[in-house]
């Protein structure tokens, strides 16, 4: 084996390396809880997507993202019944509304979402479960993800929801994160006093499941056909990247997050470029000593690229280590789904090499003013 | 004493011209040098600061491009070689600087095998070769060391190990045994010689450092970027030795002798070559270093060899002192070695030294 003098390199000062490892940790821990942000916020936006069942959904023309769905009238979801292919069409409404808590008085703001008592709106079972129990007016399932604003509450007890009291008849596991502090679901019956009478002529949401062996785009495509055009038909899996789109392209925060990103990419990057433009510097009489022995100058620049390397690889494991540490705790603090995947492992890991590619390019130039004639 | 057979060329400079910085900056540090080393010749350079022995180093060992001249290493022309040219011929060359340059987080064991693993050499002896150069320099307890942890003439040992371990074909050293103790010196010395001997590896000294003087096969003086002294040692001591065995120059000192051997150059004649040619004009004076050599005159029984001449002897000052054409022809019987002073610089040694030139006219008069 050849002698590793990249690794040599880096290890020969335990202080400094651990100081330089240390500092590109930090920073890809940065990028680390950016994109995770950004990847929770991704998965956080399409939560209530995620969790309704439903194939196809039409929505308003003028639908920009589901908190601002604007309605559409209900008629379109009659219509929609009698396109074949068509399996059933459930009619979805929701809006935000005023929590308080009579126990405490805490007040707080929320997601109400509509859905007929005997549908079965919900991926999971417990919930549709649940529906039944929603059936009397001004009953409601409560998300047991809600924030702490909410106050204590229980199931049997009592809220108050835009002000009128509301039976909780049941719970269930959401968490709206930065869409809302928590969410109710209620028939739409109860959709209706709760948000104001004018509310039963409209839908905000038409879901639809397609009959068993129907093609989706082929039901899409009647719908669209059979439908006005006040109406859009969208599938499931194009509502949520429309939804994420919106979030992380047009939305402040998104766009935060992935500001967070650069700037985080740009720091590690600096940091890097700093450390070895100064350990090239510091051996650059070495570098001139291995051209003197005969040393293509592309080997040469092979170590300060693995050195490098070696720096970013070094800080990325107690990185990835700590920000699954911070995820779990901003996790159970804020109820924000933040979870480390092999994909956002990958990611950060990417852009640790890229880093470090970009670094080296930089500081390499130092090597270049290795002269081995100034050894003599 | 006798020479040695001649050997291949090594390294041959010719005109060569080195300039540093630009514009009015601009200096010449180096002025129309040329000096030709044979293979397994050790030469020490010496020479004031700044005289230009470390730039003209720096151009024979390839790490400076060459400006004006010719410098052939080998039989390969420097001027104008491409870098991954020059960096495949740095590969043949071991370096010692003055300053260790080891790589300060590798050991002395992987220090020299960043030299081994340039070369063909099986991966798996990389740290059998590394531990035996660094025994021959006296470090094998020390191998596992980093540099930081030897003394200032452990890390050059090391460093020379490094230099050597490939017995590359030409050595370029600069101040090698400044940081070593007496004994030390004297074991790089004899390494660099059993190089030199064995390997014919070619070695350049950079030195001031009287203690290894003796191992030198030629010593070149460099003043103000000019090589004014090329001493062969042992060629030198040849023809001193020579010239001491005439009655003229039995006088003269060990100085004067030296700087007229300076100036004789070496001829190679083999068997059947005509050094002089009797009616000839003369122009030159010849000492016999090896080999034997025929006098052919015209006699009254007709052109034939009137007498041998051999390894000592020395011919051809008549023709110089008189201004007269030769009167015999001189002919190579083998392989002849002679050194020659020309014309010029026999004349001036004659007139420089009064006792000489009276040790001449003697010499003449028992010549007849």
């Amino acid at each position: 084996m050849r002698t590793p003098v990249a690794w040599f390199n880096s290890i020969e000062q335990p202080r400094r390396t651990a100081a330089a490892v240390g500092g590109i940790a930090f920073a890809l821990l940065l990028i680390f809880m950016q994109a995770g942000f950004l990847g929770a916020a991704r998965v956080n936006v399409s939560i209530i997507y995620q969790a309704l069942d439903f194939d196809l959904v039409i929505h308003s023309r003028a639908y920009l993202t589901l908190p601002r769905s604007d309605p559409f009238d209900r008629l379109r979801l009659i219509q929609a019944v009698s396109v074949p292919g068509v399996g059933s069409v459930t009619r979805f409404l929701t809006d935000s509304y005023g929590w308080r808590n009579p126990a405490t008085g805490s007040t707080a703001g929320g997601f109400l979402l509509g859905v007929p008592a005997d549908s079965k709106a919900f991926v999971d079972p417990e919930i549709n479960r649940q529906l039944a129990t929603v059936r009397p007016t001004l009953t409601a399932l409560v998300d047991r993800k809600s924030r702490p604003s909410y106050g204590p509450w229980e199931v049997g007890g009592r809220c108050l929801i835009n002000d009128q009291p509301v039976l909780i008849t049941g719970s269930y596991d959401l968490g709206l994160g930065l869409l809302a502090d928590g969410s109710a679901v209620v028939s739409d019956e109860t959709y209706e006093r709760l948000m104001g009478p004018w509310n039963s002529r409209y839908a905000n949401l038409g879901l639809i499941k397609v009959a068993p062996g129907a093609d989706v785009a082929q039901v899409a495509a009647a719908l669209r056909e059979r439908l006005p055009a006040d109406v859009v038909v969208t599938t499931k899996a194009d509502i949520i990247r429309r939804e994420q789109h919106y979030f992380v392209n047009v939305k402040p925060v998104g766009i935060m997050f992935q500001v967070g990103v650069v700037v985080a990419f740009a720091a590690g990057a600096a940091i890097l470029y700093q450390i070895l433009a100064s350990e090239m510097n510091n051996r650059l009489g070495e570098f001139a000593t291995l051209k003197a022995l005969g040393y293509p100058a592309a080997k040469i620049y092979g170590i300060g690229i693995q050195q490098g390397l070696i720096y970013a690889l070094l800080a990325y494991g107690p990185a990835l280590v700590l920000a699954t540490l911070l995820y779990d705790v901003a996790r159970r603090l804020s109820g924000f789904p933040l979870y480390m995947d092999l994909g956002r492992a990958g990611f950060v890991l990417g852009l640790a090499l890229i880093m470090c590619a970009f670094a080296a390019v930089l500081s390499l130039w130092k090597i270049r003013k290795a002269d081995p004639a100034s050894l003599f | 004493m006798s020479l040695p057979p001649p050997r291949e060329v090594a390294v041959e400079i010719a005109g060569v011209n080195h300039h540093f910085g630009k514009g009015e900056a601009r200096k010449q540090v180096l002025f129309d040098n040329s000096l030709v080393i044979r293979r397994g010749e050790i030469v020490i350079m010496t020479g004031p600061s700044g005289s230009g022995k470390t730039t003209l180093l720096t151009l024979i060992g390839t790490l400076r491009g060459i400006q004006e001249g010719s410098i052939r290493i080998n039989g390969q022309e420097l001027a104008g070689l491409a870098p991954a040219a020059q960096v495949q011929m740095r590969r043949n060359i071991g370096f010692i600087f003055q300053a260790h340059n080891l790589l300060n987080a590798l050991t002395a064991r992987q220090n020299v095998r960043m030299a081994i693993e340039l070369t063909d050499a099986p991966r798996a002896r990389y740290d059998q070769i590394a531990n035996e150069m660094l025994g021959a320099v006296g470090l094998s307890d020390r191998a596992s060391y980093k540099p930081r942890n030897l003394s200032g003439g452990q890390r050059q040992r090391v460093a020379i190990a490094r230099a050597l371990v490939n017995k590359p074909r030409l050595i370029l050293a600069d101040e090698p045994t400044a940081a070593l103790d007496k004994d030390s010196g004297a074991n790089v010395v004899r390494l660099l010689r059993e190089l030199a001997n064995n390997h014919g590896t070619t070695v350049m000294i950079v030195t001031h450092d009287a203690r290894i003087i003796n191992v030198a096969d030629r010593i070149v003086n460099m003043v103000d970027g000019h090589i004014v002294s090329d001493v062969r040692i042992k060629e030198t001591m040849i023809i001193c030795a020579i010239l001491k065995k005439c009655s003229v120059f039995k006088e003269m000192s060990p100085s004067d002798l030296t700087d007229i051997a300076q100036k004789m150059a070496e001829e190679r004649f083999t068997a059947g070559e005509n050094i002089i040619r009797a009616g000839d004009v003369g122009d030159k004076f010849y000492v016999i270093a090896s080999g034997e050599t025929d006098i052919i005159a015209e006699t009254a029984t007709g052109t034939r060899a009137v007498a041998k001449l051999g390894e000592g002897d020395f011919f051809g000052e008549v023709a110089l002192l008189k201004d007269q054409p030769r009167n015999a022809t001189v002919s190579a019987r083998g392989d002849v070695t002679v050194y020659s002073l020309s014309k010029e610089n026999f004349l001036a040694a004659v007139r420089s030294h009064k006792s000489f030139e009276d040790q001449m006219s003697a010499m003449l008069f028992t010549r007849g």
